[in-house]
């Protein structure tokens, strides 16, 4: 299973069309889609760390997401221009180019989060801070929460002088790993907009304070104009401008390319262990415990067979053959524990 | 979209994670001009990307990443009880790369590491200084290809050739001072033939049935290749140890055995070999419970080894039946004298 996550309904559209997923109505805390042949959960969150966390914890308990699963945040972003970097680098061009990201800062405490990059893919990539709050772009400042952002995001940005910025990537991250390794997990995100950092060089003692005015921070949690992407800002980084529909042509865009990746992972998910049992090896175990019956194993007798069964299956040793002659000679099923200790070192002799 | 070929996986060293305390090193330079086209992510710390939780030993080194850092702390180790000392005195190791670009099955490394990733130690030189002050107090023997393969990663790394120059620097008019190992199943005899001989300098090279090879030694080279390389340190000047070790059990073991004792003594010359070593497979209890679990699918090591002491080795009757068997086919061509068998 794919288990896919989105901020905001916007985000979600085109991938939820794509895929034909359908509502699943007794979901009633978040808004979730399934579909695409059963392998794929959407869930759209609502904008923030703590509702996206919440998300992904509630989501994957309630599937029982593990070995054999996926998690995928898409999702629109910014991209914070250096000074100068907008008109010089072309960043300015950056709106509608997807990414994948290959480091998650959470601005908050300077943490860094690494996923896996496991799987081939034909997208830039870019590492992403994930701040608590909205950068404002009239005043092209910093939140305050990028104080604890270390200086690797910066010195990233020198090769062509952006980095991306969201609300939730670090978030989706830390609370998807109580579920999945870093190979289980990545981020897609596309650019709605750029803004450009001031010039002001960095003090000594940190990043300046920032500019960030009260009503573009996301302070009632998710509600259900967020979810559908109707109140603005709909991008973290975006102000007031950006509008439903400006995310969601974003991502109509770049919807071939987005499926084209989750198409991907589904197939490497298909081809991964699931961990459920084949019917051979039902058969095999459903044997085994018939041998362990009938040599009378202790615990420790039969986790012992058992790993030699394990080892003769995977050696192409016909340990069938083996208990089958035991079994013609009479020498099984045995009568007691005594027998069966003697019949299992005959056992475990024969099958090396 | 690109590279949707049907392939699901990122080819090895796509991405480098590299330290920024070592980002200005010149070792990390010279690597990183060899992969032009690699992402590179700058990282904090190595452990950072290394030692998170939950990763996939056996994914991870099927789509290999490189990591770039500076080794700080410990440098040298006390040889550990599992390893031979060839009856060498102040045995240490060192690992100033870890995991491996080979691939065995019954490699300890996917017990020992939490990730399958390559992480190249760029500071050799203090490496170096930290052996120089304990040569100022002893002679050393030190195992230097421990917990990777540095002859495999010699086009990338150059530790071969920088080893090499180091030892003779410590011996020039000290002979015998500073003696290491370098362990290796890769099979560029080019290297050796490039190189200066130097007699503290022991080429070790692992060798294994082809059907070993073929079933659990992934991407590392056939037998012949790897006898080809021996020759080639032979004939460099060199002193060469041929390893047998880790003999692996498989149904018709002896035959195998037997025949890749002939192929080897066909070619190499015993007589101008330092030594020979014979081990069967032996591993800490805690790294086989963590192979098993990442390699459900191996039979090399999901065999119903015995525990002994904290250590999983073959039942002690085949064990020694294993041992002694190839031991005595090595007696025919190499002096006994020069057969080191691993003793717990
Ligand atoms: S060559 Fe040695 S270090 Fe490399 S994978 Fe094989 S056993 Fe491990």
């Amino acid at each position: 299973m794919i288990f896919l996550f989105c901020a905001l309904y916007p985000e979600a559209a085109a991938l939820i069309s794509h895929y034909g997923l359908k509502k699943d109505t007794a979901e009633i805390r978040f808004p979730i889609f399934c579909g695409g042949e059963g392998e794929i959960c959407l869930t759209v969150t609502g904008p923030g760390e703590v509702a996206a966390a919440a998300a992904v914890g509630s989501i994957c308990t309630k599937n029982r997401a593990g070995r054999g699963d996926l998690l995928l945040n898409i999702g629109s972003c910014a991209a914070i221009a250096m000074p100068a970097a907008e008109e010089t680098r072309g960043a300015a061009g950056l709106p509608g180019s997807a990414f994948l990201c290959n480091q998650l800062t959470e601005a908050a405490t300077g943490k860094t989060f690494y996923p896996d990059m496991i799987y081939r893919h034909g997208f830039r990539e870019r590492g992403i801070v994930t701040g608590t709050k909205i950068i404002d772009a009239t005043e092209a400042g910093f939140s305050t929460g990028l104080y604890g952002v270390p200086d690797g995001i910066f010195a990233a940005c020198e090769s062509d002088g952006f980095f991306l910025y969201d609300m939730e990537a670090a978030a989706i991250y830390q609370a998807g790993a109580y579920f999945f390794g870093p190979h289980q997990m990545s981020f897609l995100k596309i650019v709605s907009d750029v803004q450009a950092l001031r010039a002001e060089p960095v003090p000594a003692g940190g990043m300046p304070e920032c500019a960030v005015s009260e009503e573009t921070v996301w302070a009632d949690g998710m509600s259900e104009r967020a979810v559908r992407g109707e109140s603005a800002p709909t991008n973290p980084a975006a102000g007031s401008s950006l509008i439903k529909e400006e995310i969601m042509r974003i991502m109509e865009d770049g919807v071939e390319e987005l499926t084209a990746y989750i198409d991907l992972l589904r197939d490497a998910c298909r081809g991964s262990d699931s961990g459920a049992a084949t019917a051979k090896e039902k058969s095999d175990a459903a044997f085994a415990e018939k041998l362990c019956r009938d040599l009378r194993c202790s615990q420790t007798m039969r986790s012992v067979l058992y790993q030699h069964l394990r080892y003769c299956a995977l050696a192409g040793i016909d340990y069938r053959a083996v208990a089958a002659k035991m079994y013609r000679d009479g020498r099984l099923p045995c009568r007691d524990k005594r027998e069966g200790k003697l019949r299992f070192e005959e056992l475990r002799r024969e099958l090396l | 979209m690109r590279n949707l070929d049907g392939n699901y996986y990122n080819p090895p060293f796509s991405h480098i994670y590299v330290e920024r305390a070592a980002a200005e090193h010149p070792v990390t330079r010279r690597i990183l001009t060899r992969f032009p086209r690699a992402e590179i992510i700058t990282i904090e710390h190595y452990k950072d990307v290394f030692c998170r939780r939950g990763q996939d030993y056996v994914l991870q080194h099927g789509t290999q990443k490189l990591i770039l850092a500076k080794k700080h702390g410990t440098l040298l180790y006390e040889g550990a009880p599992v390893c031979q000392s060839f009856g060498n005195e102040n045995f240490y190791y060192t690992s100033c790369v870890m995991n491996c670009v080979y691939d065995c099955e019954y490699c300890y490394l996917k017990g020992m590491y939490p990730s399958g990733n390559l992480v190249i130690f760029v500071n050799l030189d203090d490496y170096f200084a930290e052996i120089e002050r304990r040569l100022a107090r002893h002679s050393m023997y030190l195992c230097v290809s421990y917990d990777t393969d540095l002859a495999a990663i010699e086009p990338i790394a150059g530790y071969v050739g920088a080893w090499v120059e180091f030892v003779r620097g410590q011996n020039a008019g000290r002979p015998g001072r500073l003696k290491i190992e370098l362990r290796t199943k890769s099979a560029d005899g080019r290297l050796w033939q490039s190189l200066a001989p130097e007699d503290g300098v022991i080429c070790a090279f692992t060798l294994s049935p082809q059907a070993v090879i073929d079933a659990c030694e992934h991407r590392t080279p056939s037998l012949a290749q790897r006898i080809g390389a021996a020759e080639a340190a032979l004939a460099a000047g060199f002193p060469v140890r041929l390893c047998f070790d880790p003999m692996i059990y498989c149904k018709d073991w002896r035959s195998q055995y037997a025949s890749m004792t002939e192929q080897v003594f066909s070619r190499i010359p015993a007589d101008k070999l330092i030594d020979v070593s014979v081990g069967s497979f032996r591993i800490s209890q805690e790294y086989l419970k963590k192979m098993r679990r990442c390699e459900p699918g191996s039979a090399v090591v999901q065999f119903p080894f015995r525990n002994e002491g904290g250590f999983y080795q073959y039942p002690p009757e085949l064990m020694e039946e294993m041992e002694r068997y190839l031991a005595e086919r090595l007696a025919g061509h190499v002096a006994r004298e020069r057969i080191f068998r691993w003793k717990a």
